[in-house]
């Protein structure tokens, strides 16, 4: 489903975030991506969500050549995935149905449609009693499942989460990773970046560690 | 193209709120934008007015020939023939020194006031038309010619306070548009600045748009919308503000106007002054939004 072939990222600067890294992810599969902070965990999902480019190396993500994405393709690519992030992301002038519902006045689904899927993604993630909320009354890990109810509410084939327990506790950390493992059970092929230990340990996951630029677990680093 | 539809409504509706929400601000920028149309629109409609009297007047250069006071029949007589004759003139009429009396007195109701004189102070007078004489200079040695006839006092014409006037008028004119020009370039700074204010208040939001895959156009369209109602609401308080000043113009100038038999007329009365201050504003709004999201959009594009 994700498959990197050769990848190498350097900023302007001179710094080298990914050294020629090469993996694939199976269609449906639950990924982790892990490593220190500053190992270009960062920039891998970045580079998959198109919002960087690659300096060298080929990304094909479902099929498509998103290295050689054109300009006009690239927000109908980007509808594809569901992004959760460390900070959520959420809009505060907005209610927790209008955050949620944002995907789909985007792609202009339906006035009947928005009501139907905002509210199955917010069942799914048991924040129905919230849709009126404002975000910004709501605890962190229930602005995080906002986060969620809006990546997943267009029904992504492909779910990224930067960091998307970083700053809970245990408990919540957990609600929210199980949620992933239930999108995964639904066909979504899920990829987190983590450095929460806990969750490496699971019997099934596939992890991708990187260590300074380069993949050490998971995939092939070349020396060039 | 239903859904097309119902998607630009939403932004309008969305956009009328968020100037709701933001009533003062949007009102003052409002205001200063009616205040910089409604400068070019007022001087416009003056000068306007001003070329109507040229126009009203009569196209054909006159040379008006005052006789003297003891001239007689036979005298008057023979200078009319002499003027027939010359092949420069066309038409000729005459004005005696009464019927010039009881025309001055019906016009502007001095009855009264001529009653009082013991003499008819008025001297008779002939005013002849040039033929194919448009440039000032010839009436002018036309008219000096004409003055040193015998009988005549003085020949006066007012080809030339036309002219003046024509000339004033077209320059008058080219003020207006330089000015219309630079106040709209103004106009148009006002406006990209209030929408580089906004793009910078919906930072977050345009990131996350453009992260769930939001279409350039899509995350544009309530900043065009925005530019483009400031302009329109800005050319409306334009239209209103020059009416409400020509208005109070309008008193004493109807006055002065009337003497002269010509009246002002307010830009709110004329349709296609109205229309085209709503379209050159929402079309500059609408302008100066696209170029600042423009430059902004070029920042979200993947580096």
């Amino acid at each position: 489903m994700i498959r990197f072939s050769h990848v190498s990222k350097r900023y302007p600067g001179g710094n080298d975030a990914l050294k020629s890294i090469s993996f694939h992810l199976e269609r449906g599969s639950m990924s982790f991506l892990t490593g220190h902070s500053g190992a270009g965990k960062s920039s891998l999902l970045k580079l998959i969500t198109h919002s960087i480019l690659t300096t060298r190396g080929e990304i094909m993500v479902d099929g498509q050549n998103i290295s050689r994405l054109k300009k006009r393709a690239v927000p109908g690519y980007r509808r594809k995935l569901g992004c959760v992030f460390q900070d959520h992301k959420l809009l505060y002038d907005r209610s927790v149905f209008d955050n949620v519902a944002l995907p789909l006045i985007i792609t202009g689904a339906s006035h009947r449609e928005v009501g139907r899927r905002v509210r199955a993604a917010l069942d799914k993630v048991s924040l129905l009693d919230k849709e009126n909320a404002m975000p910004i009354t709501l605890s962190g890990g229930q602005q995080q499942r906002v986060g969620i109810a809006r990546a997943v509410v267009n029904s992504p084939t492909i779910l990224l989460a930067d960091e998307p327990t970083g700053n809970l506790d245990l408990k919540m950390s957990d609600d929210i990773m199980n949620l992933f493992y239930d999108f995964n059970h639904h066909d979504v092929t899920v990829l987190v970046a983590t450095h929460d230990l806990r969750y490496l340990k699971d019997p099934g996951t596939h992890i991708l560690e990187l260590s300074q630029g380069r993949i050490i677990v998971g995939g092939t680093s070349h020396e060039e | 193209m239903k859904s097309w539809f119902k998607r630009h409504l939403q932004v309008f509706f969305y956009t009328l709120g968020q100037f709701s929400r933001n009533r003062l601000n949007v009102s003052m920028t409002m205001l200063a934008l009616g205040i910089g149309f409604s400068i070019p629109l007022i001087m416009y409609s003056v000068v306007d007015s001003l070329s109507d009297i040229g126009g009203q007047w009569q196209e054909r250069p006159q040379i008006t020939l005052y006789l003297e006071k003891s001239i007689n029949e036979t005298q008057t007589e023979a200078l009319r023939t002499d003027l027939a004759k010359d092949s420069r003139l066309g038409d000729i009429q005459f004005i005696s020194a009464e019927q010039g009396l009881k025309e001055f007195s019906a016009y502007h109701q001095f009855d009264e006031a001529i009653a009082l004189l013991d003499e008819n102070p008025l001297p008779s007078v002939f005013v002849v038309f040039p033929l194919a004489a448009s440039d000032a200079s010839e009436i002018a040695a036309l008219s000096n010619e004409l003055g040193k006839l015998g009988g005549v006092v003085s020949a006066q014409y007012d080809f030339e306070w036309l002219q003046k006037l024509n000339a004033l008028t077209s320059f008058l004119k080219r003020v207006v548009v330089v000015l219309a020009c630079i106040i709209a370039i103004g106009l148009l700074l006002l406006i990209t600045n209030t929408i580089r204010l906004e793009i910078s208040n919906r930072k977050d939001e345009i990131d996350i748009i453009d992260q769930l895959g939001g279409t350039p156009a899509f995350i544009a369209r309530p900043f065009l919308y925005m530019g483009f109602l400031e302009g329109l609401f800005g050319g409306a308080s334009a239209i209103l503000i020059s009416a409400i000043v020509l208005k109070l113009l309008n008193g004493p100038l109807l006055r002065l106007a009337d003497l002269y038999g010509f009246a002002f007329t307010l830009p709110l009365a004329r349709i296609d002054i109205t229309l085209s201050v709503l379209i050159i504003g929402g079309l500059l709004g609408w302008l100066s939004a696209r170029f600042t999201v423009l430059r902004h959009m070029r920042e979200l594009a993947p580096k």
